[in-house]
């Protein structure tokens, strides 16, 4: 690929953005030969600190672009848009200074009504149990998305991106959930607020804790990988470098000339080396470890329909009726949720007062 | 009979039915051959997706043809179809055609298209192969392949786990029945005594496990607490444009310093964001800066710094300088990267101070930080960042500059000299060790592979050294910058005083060391300030001397002296001074820039060139922005002269302008070399004239004839003075030793006597500036550039 080509089509989808945020924010957008001009509302040329009609253009077009608005200075309404470039960065510190939370409300036409045992005799493992569908009817059932970012700093950095849905009654992870998002028939709301009680809020921070870690630890092995091997080769750089410095120092003892009290303090260096190695060492150490921040872009408050099945386990004598979702967006039942450590789990083992556990709590 | 006519016709059908097949097999070779033509005509015609139909009915047809599966691989790459890549690629490895070097692209694609196992089963023979060599190129490839099969085999293993379902509990039950696996093997009776472990043999040390690094995890609470407040839900664009935001966000690598749009009163170079690129992609943030000089070394370092504070990767830094360069460090980092940080200049600074090095970012003379008081605690704090300016003070090992950097704990650290090597090429070993110990591995090795006897400063095996300094060093050149400004000359104008200017000096001279004497030098900073005024303007002077009379915060005994004083300083504005100044500007007939100290003197030239019809602009820190720019209009529009004080121009283009006159003249060669920077820089297209006024016999007098006679300070290119007065500066500031030297002469000839050996100090560092410079250039020329 054409590496200019590469960059002009990066530097177009950049002014794309750009144009489509201003006209977000109520500026009036006109496409123009090599770029596009904008008026702005007094107020956003003001806290983007530029005047009201402006041109934005790639970098690319910078001379050419049209300057409809005269007078000597042209840098001050002609703006190039590229990575780095200062109105870019400043629209990006206001898009991404608080993340949005979007309220979503989602619309079926059809939705499962039979089949239910074969799907959960498909997707759950139960453990010396077995249990049929007892009955199943229509609810709706509220989901939370997260779209959240990594940023792992070592000597360098590597951000990324991941997204995590958990279902805010069960409490579960929804594996898959967000993938299959794109295509459903979504209905937006704008007003009302929903409000977590500490609890929720608590178990949403855990989740994410935990199985944030677990995508993020996918993400960086290269990373990790990368950050190890080079302190393994700096490390053995050090060693080879004290090992030898403690051999030059050590036979330049045996020279007929030196005298007492230059051995003694020559000896003395010697035995100060493996600690001034470890400090070093320990410097590298701090210099290649990992600190993972994880933050959020942006969230999804999603109300769904969904089929609420009730499942009649029989453990042994005993009976224990549980209640699973049946989730439209993954056409597949929502895990359920460990008792004890709230794992969300498909295998699922029940305790001695019938409470649902995963096999390691069941173990414990 | 029969039975062979039977034979005979099964022969025959055979015959028959292999002469057909055999036509078949041929004709199908044929339509083969036919598609493969088709391909490679497609191919070179563009169509690539016509080429790629062909080439697959032409696999069908022909029996494997090397040539095929290679055209198949080049459709594959052209069209960007990595499937038909990897199949074309793993029929010709079947083959035992493939290349050697295409195997790792293989495992590559492998990886990309998921297929772990196939890449596991490839990669591990190759990594064998690869362990065994030697070359340089193949160990690299030999860690990124260790590294892709690494990830390999973690990704199977997830999508294993992903797919298997689980065994049953039994299955996976960690405690195995102790009847089967015992946990300690029954002792074998007569058997010997276990020994006790002998220590590790430093061979086997590398078999021990390896230390991994450690990852730790943190959540953004704040962002976290924002959502989950409840706020008022987002517009569907609003959100679209936040996310797309971060993604933007995330393809901001290195490549991009991030810093760049706020560091707005920064006019960056080219080659200044290149090399802090380089610091943090290539070199990790430890690197020798050793750039010429003037080519702007301190922006380079506080780029580095503002980029890494900037993406949080440093929340902690330590600067060390010279003593007498920290308060030029503590301006630059304030006025133009925003950094207002603590510095042992302050005066609330206090040797000792635990809470002083404990604040984030700190800026301290490298005196202050090795001195008994303060190693341990500069020591023992874990820093982020540790930059040295002027690190050929650390030259020597022994040195306690050298011991002090050596000991702080650092994760990055940035070396800055002009000069890195003076005398010997073992000072350019003992900052490289600073920076990476072991990259020019020991002394001795060092001595005996690089240094040739008799001659410490000519290296052996240049190119060898040239490679290792290239991992931590870059020398960037006026020549690579591109950096050519049309030359400066200077001329001093020497005034002799009127009688009535004699009077005044020669009176505030004796009260100035009446005002010494009396105080027993602890009023030193108020009499250097009289004495400097004193070189600008009687109207500069009598501002002080209003200020103490109004305050009374004097002794008694100076009352009468200092009414005396303030008499003598109501000249007319018509002084000899001035008239000389009237002369230059109107033999000038171009625009000119008056630099002047004080803000008395600013009003008092303000009066003469009103008085005498010169059309002038007024330039001062009292001036609101608004007042700045119009004078500074108004000059370039129209006013011949602009008399400014010290700030003038910081940040404006005046390069329109091409002479100047120190009207006074600072005791700091570095503010004098800053005054003229304002016009001698990059945009200046004319030959610069540079006017120095003194009084005959004055204090500045003599500081011209040091540093215009003595080592023609005017012509040097920018940044030179500072490395010349670095070698005679030790502890005191130039203006200090100038200042000092004044006061305790006993008379006016021991006066010439100090000032003369000054100046041929000043000469012999300048010598020993210009051999460094030309060994420097010598050693590195214009290896390390960029």
């Amino acid at each position: 690929m054409n590496s200019d080509s590469g960059i002009q089509n990066q530097n177009t989808r950049l002014l794309d953005f750009t144009a489509r945020f201003l006209q977000e924010n109520g500026a009036l957008i006109e496409q123009v030969s090599r770029g596009v001009t904008a008026l702005l509302p007094e107020e956003l040329a003001q806290r983007l600190g530029t005047q009201e009609y402006i041109t934005l253009c790639t970098l690319q077009d910078q001379e050419k672009a049209v300057d409809l608005s005269g007078g000597s200075d042209r840098s001050v309404r002609v703006y190039p848009i590229h990575f780095g470039a200062p109105l870019l960065d400043k629209i990006l510190g206001f898009t991404t200074e608080n993340p949005p939370l979007l309220h979503v409300a989602l619309n079926f036409f059809y939705l499962k009504s039979g089949g239910f045992d074969n799907l959960v005799r498909q997707q759950f493992e139960w453990h010396k149990a077995t249990g049929s569908v007892t009955s199943f009817g229509q609810i709706h059932t509220r989901y939370f998305l997260l779209n959240c970012k990594y940023l792992a700093q070592s000597d360098e950095q590597k951000e990324g991106r991941f997204d995590l849905a958990a279902n805010l009654d069960s409490g579960a992870v929804i594996p898959g959930m967000t993938s299959d998002f794109a295509g459903i028939d979504k209905e937006f709301k704008k007003t009302g607020t929903i409000k977590f009680s500490e609890n929720m809020q608590t178990r949403l921070r855990h989740l994410v804790r935990v199985y944030g870690k677990e995508a993020v630890e996918q993400e960086i092995v290269p990373f990790k990988s990368s950050m190890n091997r080079r302190y393994a080769r700096d490390a053995k750089s050090l060693d080879a470098y004290y090992n030898a410095l403690t051999e030059e120092m050590a036979s330049s003892l045996e020279r007929a000339n030196m005298s007492d009290a230059l051995k003694a303090d020559r000896k003395e260096k010697i035995t100060m080396i493996p600690e001034e190695l470890a400090a070093k060492k320990k410097d590298l150490l701090n210099k290649y470890r990992i600190r993972i921040t994880i933050s959020l872009a942006g969230a999804m408050a999603v109300t769904s329909p969904a089929v609420k099945i009730l499942f009649t386990a029989s453990v042994g004598r005993k009976r224990k009726t549980l209640s699973l979702i049946y989730n439209p967006v993954t056409k597949r039942f929502d895990p359920l949720v460990c008792e004890s450590c709230h794992q969300s789990m498909y295998q699922i083992t029940f305790g001695n007062d019938l409470g649902i556990l995963c096999h390691t709590c069941h173990g414990n | 009979m029969a039975k062979s006519k039977t034979d005979k016709n099964k022969k025959k059908k055979a015959a028959l039915q292999k002469r057909k097949n055999q036509a078949q097999q041929i004709a199908s070779r044929e339509k083969g051959f036919y598609f493969l033509d088709l391909a490679y005509d497609s191919v070179a015609g563009g169509n690539l997706e016509k080429a790629l139909t062909a080439v697959t009915r032409a696999e069908k047809l022909l029996p494997p043809d090397p040539a095929l599966y290679k055209l198949m691989a080049d459709i594959g790459e052209r069209s960007k179809n990595i499937d038909i890549k990897v199949r074309a690629m793993e029929k010709l490895h079947e083959m035992d055609v493939l290349p050697k070097e295409f195997i790792p692209i293989l495992i590559f694609h492998l990886h990309e298209t998921g297929q772990f196992s196939k890449a596991l089963k490839l990669g591990h023979p190759v990594l064998k192969a690869l362990a065994r060599s030697r070359g340089k190129k193949q160990m690299q490839l030999h860690q990124e392949l260790a590294a892709l099969l690494s990830a390999c085999e973690f990704k199977l293993q997830v999508s294993e786990n992903l797919s298997r379902k689980p065994a049953r509990p039994e299955q996976t039950r960690q405690n195995p029945p102790p009847e089967r696996y015992p946990d300690k093997p029954k002792p074998v009776s007569g058997a010997a005594r276990p020994t006790a472990p002998t220590k590790p043999d430093p061979k086997t040390r590398s078999r021990e496990k390896p230390v991994k690094i450690s990852v730790d995890y943190d959540l953004d609470l704040p962002a976290f607490d924002a959502i989950l407040s409840g706020p008022e839900p987002a517009d569907p664009a609003a959100y679209e444009l936040a996310l797309e935001s971060h993604e933007i966000r995330l393809q901001e690598s290195f490549d991009i310093l991030v810093c760049l749009p706020s560091l707005s009163q920064v006019r960056s170079f080219w080659y200044q964001e290149e090399t802090a690129k380089k610091v943090l992609k290539r070199f990790r943030g430890r690197a020798l800066l050793s750039d010429e000089v003037g080519l702007g070394k301190t922006i380079e370092a506080l780029m580095v710094l503002s980029e890494y504070k900037k993406r949080g990767m440093v929340k902690t830094a330590l600067i060390l300088t010279p003593t007498p360069l920290v308060s030029q460090w503590k301006e630059e980092m304030a006025v133009k990267f925003g950094l207002d940080v603590p510095s042992t200049d302050d005066p609330g600074f206090t040797s000792g101070d635990r809470a002083f090095w404990q604040a984030p970012f700190v800026l301290a003379s490298i005196n202050q930080a090795k001195s008994k008081k303060n190693f341990d605690l500069v020591t023992e704090k874990n820093w982020d960042l540790l930059i040295v300016d002027e690190a050929h003070h650390l030259k020597n090992k022994v040195t306690l500059n050298w011991k002090l950097v050596n000991s702080i704990q650092k994760k990055f650290i940035l070396l800055l000299t002009a000069t890195p090597v003076e005398n010997n090429l073992m000072e350019l070993y003992n900052l490289i060790t600073l920076l990476k110990p072991g990259q020019l591995e020991t002394a001795g090795s060092f001595r005996e592979k690089f240094m040739t006897r008799g001659d410490p400063t000519d290296p052996r095996n240049k190119a060898l050294l040239r490679e290792l300094l290239s991992e931590v060093m870059i020398r960037n050149t006026r020549a690579l910058a591109g950096i050519s400004i049309p030359p400066r000359f200077a001329q001093t104008v020497r005034i002799e005083p009127s009688r009535q200017e004699t009077a005044f000096y020669e009176r505030l001279e004796s009260l100035i060391t009446f005002m010494n004497a009396r105080t027993e030098g602890h009023g030193k900073m108020l009499v250097k300030h009289l004495l400097a005024q004193a070189g600008s303007s009687p109207s500069a002077v009598a501002s002080t001397l209003d200020n103490m009379l109004l305050n009374n915060k004097y002794p008694a005994e100076f009352h009468d002296e200092l009414i005396a004083v303030k008499t003598l300083c109501r000249t007319s504005v018509d002084t000899t001074k001035n008239k000389a100044l009237l002369q230059v500007i109107r033999s000038a007939k171009e625009k000119i820039i008056v630099f002047v100290k004080y803000k008395g003197t600013v009003t008092h030239l303000a009066e003469f060139l009103e008085w005498h019809g010169i059309s002038f602009s007024l330039f001062h820190g009292s001036m609101d922005n608004a007042a700045k720019d119009r004078e500074i209009k108004a000059f370039q529009e129209g006013n011949q002269v602009l008399v400014t004080t010290e700030i003038g121009g910081e940040g404006r283009n005046l390069q329109f302008c091409n002479r100047m006159i120190n009207y006074d003249l600072p005791w700091n060669p570095m503010k004098i070399e800053q005054r003229i920077g304002r016009i001698h820089r990059i945009g200046q297209e004319r030959e610069v004239h540079i006017f120095n006024f003194c009084a005959k016999g004055s204090i500045e007098d003599h500081i011209l004839d040091i540093l215009d006679r003595k080592i023609n300070m005017f012509e040097m290119v920018i940044g030179e003075i500072d490395m010349i007065l670095g070698r005679i500066r030790g502890e005191k500031e130039f203006s200090d030793l100038v200042y000092d030297m004044w006061v305790t002469a006993g008379s006016e000839e021991e006066r010439k006597k100090q000032f003369n050996n000054l100046g041929t100090r000043l000469k012999r560092a300048r010598t020993g500036y210009e051999k460094t410079k030309e060994l420097d250039e010598t050693l590195f020329g214009d290896t390390y550039e960029l």
